[in-house]
C-alpha cells in the first residue's frame, strides 16, 4: 500500500511536504510533455534513482508495480487496438475479415510511451509518499490555507487508522475462530460473507466518531479552531527551493522541446534518430 | 453585569465550520473506509484493477451524515490509500455532490422511514456510479495517461461490467449500514 512510510534522514526525506508534493505535480507535466518511450523511461529512471537514493527498498517499488501488471496489460492492448496513427504500418488485425482492431508497429511503441507515463505518475507518487508521513503532507496544506476544520478531521482520521485497523483485525480474528469463511470466488458469495463483519466495524466506528467529539469538545474545540497551535510547523528551506528551482526548469525546458513545444518528444523521435545514425 | 449573549467566545460560523460530531463522523468513517483499504478488505474482479469495494459504503455514509464539508474529510480520507492523486480528487468530489449534498434532500423526502432512507440512498448510488465512476475513471485516464480520447468508449464498456458488482455489493452493504445505524444518525448532522 502507498501509505507503508519508509523512515529514513536522505536529503528527500527531510523536504518540505509541499516542495515533494510540488515535485510530483512537476513530474506529472513532464510525463505529459513527451510520448516518445525512450524519454519517459529516462524519466522513470530519474524517478527511480532519487527513490533508491532516498532508500526506498527495490522489493517495495517492485511489490506495488506488481499490483498494477494487469491494469498495465490491459491499458496496452485497448491503447494498441484503439490508437492508429495515419499510414501505420499495420501487422495484422484482430477481426481480419473486416479488416478491424488493427495491431501497428507505431500503435505498439506509442502505448509503450503510454504505459510508461502512467509508471512514471506512479513511482513519482509512491517516492513522496512512501518518504513523507500523509499527517506532514496535512501540516504543508495548513499552511496553504487548508481549511483547519478540514486539516483537523483528515488527522484525527489518520491518527485513528491504525487503531481501527486493529480493532477490524480482532473482530476478523474472533469471527475466524467461529468458523467464519470468506475464501470465496464467486463474488456473490464473498459479498454475503463479508456482510456479518460489517455491524461490528459499524459500532466501532459510531463508538469511536463519539469519543472523538467528546475529546475535542474536552479541549477546547468550539473556541476558535482557525488558532490553534501545532507541535510540529513546515516551513521551506533552501533545499526546497533549489529543488523547486530545478525542477521548474527541467519542466519548462521539457515543455519547450516537448510534443507541446517543438515537438521534439513525439512517439517515434529517438526511434527515427536511431535509424538515422544507423543510415 | 452580565455578558450579552454575541460576547461568548463562540466563532461566527464560516463556511467551513463543522461541529465536533461531524468531525468525528467525518473523521472515524473515513478511517474506517482507509482501515478497510489498508486492511485488504477489497477483493479484485479480474483484470483492470476494480475490485469490490466495501470501503465504499462507508465512505457513502459518512458523507451522508456530515454534509458537504464533512465529506470532503471522508472522501480525502477513502481515496488515500490506493492511487491518491486520482483517488482523492475521485473521492471527494462523488462524496460531496452526490451523498454529501444529496443525502439531505433525500431525508427530507423520506421523513426519517427506514425503508424509504435506504431506498433513497441506493438511488443515489446509482447517478454515483453510472455518471461519476464510469465516466471520471475513462476519462481521466484516456485524456491523461493515453493522450487518446477514443479510447473513452472502450475504457468505458470495459469498466461497466465490474462496476456493476460492485455498485450491487455497495448497495447491499449500505443497506445493512443503515439498517443497523442508530437513528439518531440517520439524520444528516448539518
Amino acid at each position: 500500500m502507498s501509505l507503508d512510510y519508509v523512515p529514513g534522514t536522505s536529503f528527500f526525506h527531510r523536504l518540505d511536504p509541499r516542495t515533494k508534493f510540488l515535485f510530483f505535480i512537476l513530474a506529472f507535466i513532464i510525463s505529459e510533455a513527451f510520448d516518445d518511450p525512450f524519454l519517459l523511461a529516462l524519466e522513470f529512471v530519474v524517478i527511480f534513482l532519487i527513490g533508491w537514493l532516498a532508500g526506498i527498498p527495490n522489493s517495495k517499488i517492485g511489490g506495488l508495480f506488481k499490483n498494477m501488471i494487469p491494469v498495465f496489460i490491459m491499458l496496452y492492448v485497448l491503447n494498441v487496438i484503439w490508437w492508429s496513427p495515419p499510414r501505420a504500418n499495420v501487422l495484422f488485425y484482430l477481426l481480419p475479415a473486416q479488416k478491424w482492431l488493427p495491431f501497428s508497429y507505431e500503435a505498439m511503441v506509442y502505448s509503450a510511451g503510454v504505459i510508461l507515463r502512467f509508471a512514471n505518475v506512479l513511482i513519482a507518487l509512491w517516492v513522496i509518499m512512501l518518504t513523507t508521513p500523509i499527517s506532514r503532507f496535512v501540516l504543508g496544506f495548513v499552511k496553504w490555507h487548508l481549511p483547519p476544520s478540514i486539516a483537523m478531521g483528515i488527522g484525527i482520521g489518520l491518527a485513528s487508522v491504525p487503531m481501527l485497523s486493529q480493532e477490524i483485525g480482532m473482530v476478523m480474528d474472533a469471527m475466524k475462530a467461529r468458523a467464519w469463511e470468506v475464501e470465496y470466488r464467486n463474488p456473490v458469495k464473498r459479498i454475503r460473507a463479508y456482510i456479518p463483519l460489517f455491524v461490528p466495524i459499524l459500532y466501532q466506528t459510531i463508538t469511536r466518531a463519539e469519543n472523538i467529539a467528546v475529546a475535542i469538545e474536552s479541549r477546547a474545540f468550539g473556541h476558535d479552531i482557525s488558532r490553534r497551535t501545532y507541535y510540529r510547523e513546515e516551513r521551506m528551506r533552501d533545499s526546497d527551493y533549489l529543488v523547486l528551482v530545478l525542477g521548474i526548469a527541467v519542466t519548462v525546458f521539457s515543455l519547450v522541446i516537448g510534443s507541446y513545444g517543438l515537438g521534439y518528444g513525439a512517439y517515434d523521435f529517438v526511434y527515427r534518430m536511431i535509424l538515422g545514425f544507423v543510415k | 453585569m452580565t455578558a450579552k449573549p454575541d460576547q461568548t467566545n463562540q466563532p461566527k460560523k464560516s463556511f467551513w465550520y463543522l461541529s465536533s460530531i461531524q468531525i468525528g463522523l467525518a473523521a472515524a468513517f473515513g478511517a474506517a473506509a482507509l482501515a478497510i483499504v489498508l486492511g485488504g478488505l477489497m477483493f479484485p474482479l479480474g483484470p483492470g484493477g476494480l475490485v469490490v469495494d466495501p470501503r465504499m459504503p462507508f465512505a457513502f455514509v459518512g458523507a451522508a451524515l456530515t454534509g458537504p464539508i464533512g465529506a470532503i474529510i471522508v472522501g480525502f480520507l477513502a481515496g488515500v490509500g490506493r492511487i491518491p492523486v486520482f483517488n482523492i480528487p475521485f473521492h471527494v468530489i462523488g462524496e460531496v455532490v452526490f451523498f454529501g449534498i444529496g443525502y439531505k434532500y433525500v431525508y427530507k423526502w423520506t421523513k426519517g422511514d427506514l425503508k424509504k432512507i435506504i431506498l433513497g440512498f441506493n438511488l443515489l448510488t446509482l447517478p454515483y456510479y453510472f455518471l461519476w465512476e464510469t465516466i471520471y475513471w475513462p476519462v481521466v485516464v484516456a485524456n491523461f495517461m493515453t493522450k487518446n480520447p477514443s479510447m473513452v468508449i472502450p475504457l468505458y464498456f470495459s469498466y461497466l461490467p465490474g462496476m456493476m458488482v460492485e455498485m450491487v455489493a455497495a448497495m447491499v452493504i449500505q443497506s445493512v449500514i443503515l439498517t443497523v445505524l442508530p437513528a439518531k444518525y440517520r439524520r444528516p448532522q448539518w
